[in-house]
C-alpha cells in the first residue's frame, strides 16, 4: 500500500493477490510509527491485534471469501468498545473504567467484510468539540498545516486519514463533528440519516443527536464502509429496521436529474467570503442555479445548542459531581452549566425540532440535494480563541458549527465534500439530501470527485 | 401546528442576578457544588443557552405541537 491508495483500491489489490492484508497492515503501522508524532491522531495503536487480524483476512480469502474491505486499515475515535481497550471517549476520567468487552457493532461488521482494525484516536474531550484540541492527550494537528486545528470532536479521524495513515475512520457526529474535521482537513465526511447506522457499544453524548460515520479519501470509499456497517440492531433503540440500501453500485449514476439547490439566507450570512465561494464552485459545477431558505435555521440551530447542553450535562452530572477537576476545563465548564438547564427549554426544543422537520421536508418535494457551506472559515489556529464572522468577533469554539448544527438537528444525510479554492487550507461543502437518501449524496460526492471539483489529497509531511 | 412569533409575550432578558440565582438554586437541587473557579465559566455558558433558548421561546407552537416520542428522521 502507498499512503495515497483509497480503500477500494486497497481491497482491489489484496483481492486480487497484487498484496496481502498482512503486508497492507504492516505499511500502515510503520506510516503511524514514522509520522504521527507530528499530527497526534492515534491514541492506541493495536499492532499485534492488527496483524493478526490480516493474517485472517488472507486466510479467509484463500477460502473463497468475497470482501468488500479486503485488508482494508481503519481506526476508530476513541469513543467506539475496542476489546480490550478503555473507552476514554477524550476523557482522563474514562481511563480508570475497565476495558471494553466487546468491540462496537460498527467495528464488527467492518472486520466481517474484510477491513483491519489498527488503532483508536484522538478526541475532543466527551465529543463536546469542534476544535481538536485536548488538555490530556493534546491537539490533533492538521496534516496540511500543523499550526492549525484538525477540528473536531472527531479529530483523530480527519487528521488519521488527511495523513494518510488510514484509508477510513469512523467518527461521531452530534453537531457537526464529522463534518468539521472533514472540511478542516479536506476530506469526505458522510454522516448518515439519523438512526441509520447503530450506536451500539459507543460512549454517547446526546443521545437526541447522535450519529456515527466514516471519513475517507473518496466518495467510493465512503459508500463501501457505509455499505458495510448498515443493518438493523436491537441494542441501539433509534437504529432502523430499513432493509440496508447498498451505495457503492449506485455511485456512477451521475446527476443528471437531481434537482440541486443553494441554501440561501442563514447558510449564506456569517462566514468568510471565500467559504461562500466554495459554495459556488460546487454548485457552478453542478449546474445548480436554483436558491432555497430553510425556515428558522437560525432557531433550529438554537435548539439543537439547548439540547446538546442539557442532554451533555446530564449524561456527565454523576462525574461532574465527583470529578469535576478532571474534565477538560474548555469542557467542563459547559457541562456544569447544562447540567442546571430548567427542562421547559428542552421541551420547547424537542417540539421545534418536529416542526423544523416538517417544513424542511417540503422543500425536498421541490429538491433532491441542497449545498451549504460545512464550516463558516478555513481551519483556525490551534489555540485560537477567537475569529470575525459576519463582521462580528466570535467565539471559535462553540461557532464551528453554525452551518452544521441545523442540518443534524433533523437528522438530514450529508457528505462533506473537500474544495481547495487555492494553495491554502481546504473547505468543506455540505451535500445534503432528504432522510434516508445517502445515496443521492454520496452519487453527487461521487460526480464532483470525477469532475475534479473536488479531492482529498494525502498530506505531505 | 402553526407557528406565529408576533403574539408571544416577550422572554424574560437574561440578567446576572437571574442566572446567578438560578445556579445557586438549579446546583443545590439537582446536588452538584459549583467550584468558585468555575463559576465565570459556567455563567457564561448558562447565558448562552439561555439567549439560545430564549431564541426559541420565543417562537410559537400550538399546545398540541408534540415532540415525535421517538424521533424519526
Amino acid at each position: 500500500m502507498s499512503e495515497s491508495q483509497t480503500a477500494t483500491q486497497i481491497a482491489n489489490d489484496v483481492r486480487g493477490k497484487r498484496t496481502s492484508a498482512r503486508a497492507v497492515t504492516e505499511k500502515s503501522l510503520a506510516r503511524i510509527a514514522a509520522v504521527d508524532g507530528k499530527v497526534n491522531s492515534f491514541t492506541d495503536v493495536l499492532g499485534e491485534r492488527a496483524l493478526a487480524t490480516a493474517e485472517n483476512v488472507d486466510l479467509r480469502l484463500t477460502r473463497g471469501e468475497n470482501l468488500a474491505l479486503a485488508g482494508v486499515p481503519f481506526a476508530v475515535k476513541n469513543l467506539f468498545d475496542v476489546a480490550g481497550v478503555t473507552t476514554r471517549a477524550g476523557s482522563r476520567i474514562n481511563r480508570t473504567n475497565p476495558a471494553a468487552a466487546k468491540d462496537s457493532i460498527l467495528i464488527e461488521r467492518l472486520e466481517a467484510a474484510g477491513a483491519v482494525l489498527v488503532g483508536a484516536l484522538n478526541m475532543g474531550e466527551y465529543a463536546y468539540d469542534f476544535t481538536g484540541e485536548n488538555a490530556h492527550d493534546g491537539a490533533v494537528r492538521n496534516p496540511h498545516d500543523l499550526a492549525h486545528m484538525s477540528g473536531g470532536s472527531s479529530s483523530g479521524s480527519g487528521g488519521a486519514v488527511a495523513a494518510g495513515l488510514v484509508p477510513i475512520a469512523l467518527g461521531s457526529d452530534t453537531n457537526g463533528s464529522i463534518r468539521v474535521p472533514s472540511s478542516f482537513c479536506g476530506l469526505f465526511g458522510l454522516k448518515p440519516t439519523y438512526g441509520r447506522l447503530s450506536r451500539a457499544r459507543t460512549f454517547p453524548f446526546v443521545a437526541s443527536l447522535d450519529h456515527l460515520g466514516p471519513i475517507a479519501r473518496s466518495a467510493a470509499d465512503l459508500a463501501a464502509a457505509y455499505d458495510a456497517m448498515q443493518g438493523p440492531d436491537v441494542e441501539d433503540p433509534v437504529c432502523t429496521d430499513r432493509t440496508s440500501q447498498l451505495v457503492s453500485d449506485e455511485l456512477g449514476k451521475g446527476t443528471s436529474g437531481l434537482r440541486i439547490a443553494t441554501l440561501g439566507g442563514y447558510f449564506q450570512s456569517m462566514g468568510d467570503p471565500e467559504i461562500f465561494r466554495a459554495v459556488s464552485v460546487v454548485a457552478n459545477a453542478l449546474g445548480a442555479k436554483d436558491k432555497v431558505e430553510l425556515p428558522e435555521a437560525a432557531r433550529a440551530r438554537a435548539a439543537a445548542y439547548v439540547i446538546t447542553a442539557a442532554e451533555g450535562g446530564q449524561l456527565h452530572l454523576p462525574r461532574l459531581r465527583s470529578r469535576a477537576a478532571d474534565f477538560d476545563p474548555d469542557v467542563r465548564d459547559r457541562l456544569l452549566a447544562g447540567a442546571l438547564i430548567p427542562a421547559a427549554w428542552v421541551a420547547a426544543a424537542q417540539k421545534l425540532r418536529r416542526w423544523y422537520r416538517e417544513q424542511v421536508l417540503q422543500i425536498f418535494d421541490r429538491f433532491d440535494i441542497l449545498l451549504a457551506p460545512s464550516t463558516p472559515t478555513r481551519a483556525p489556529k490551534i489555540g485560537q480563541k477567537t475569529f470575525e464572522l459576519g463582521g462580528e468577533t466570535m467565539l471559535v469554539r462553540p461557532n464551528i458549527g453554525i452551518f452544521t448544527q441545523p442540518i443534524s438537528f433533523i437528522g438530514l444525510p450529508v457528505v462533506s465534500v473537500p474544495v481547495w479554492l487555492d494553495d491554502g487550507l481546504p473547505v468543506g461543502v455540505q451535500v445534503i439530501a432528504a432522510p434516508w437518501r445517502e445515496d443521492l449524496a454520496l452519487r453527487v460526492a461521487n460526480a464532483l470527485e470525477r469532475e475534479g471539483i473536488c479531492e482529498a489529497p494525502v498530506a505531505s509531511l | 401546528m402553526q407557528q406565529n412569533d408576533k403574539d408571544v409575550p416577550p422572554q424574560p432578558l437574561v440578567t446576572d442576578t437571574a442566572i446567578d440565582a438560578h445556579i445557586d438554586a438549579a446546583s443545590a437541587l439537582v446536588g452538584l457544588t459549583i467550584d468558585s473557579q468555575y463559576r465565570e465559566g459556567v455563567k457564561l455558558n448558562l447565558r448562552a443557552t439561555a439567549n439560545a433558548a430564549r431564541t426559541v421561546l420565543q417562537f410559537r407552537l400550538d399546545d398540541d405541537s408534540e415532540p415525535a416520542p421517538v424521533f424519526r428522521a
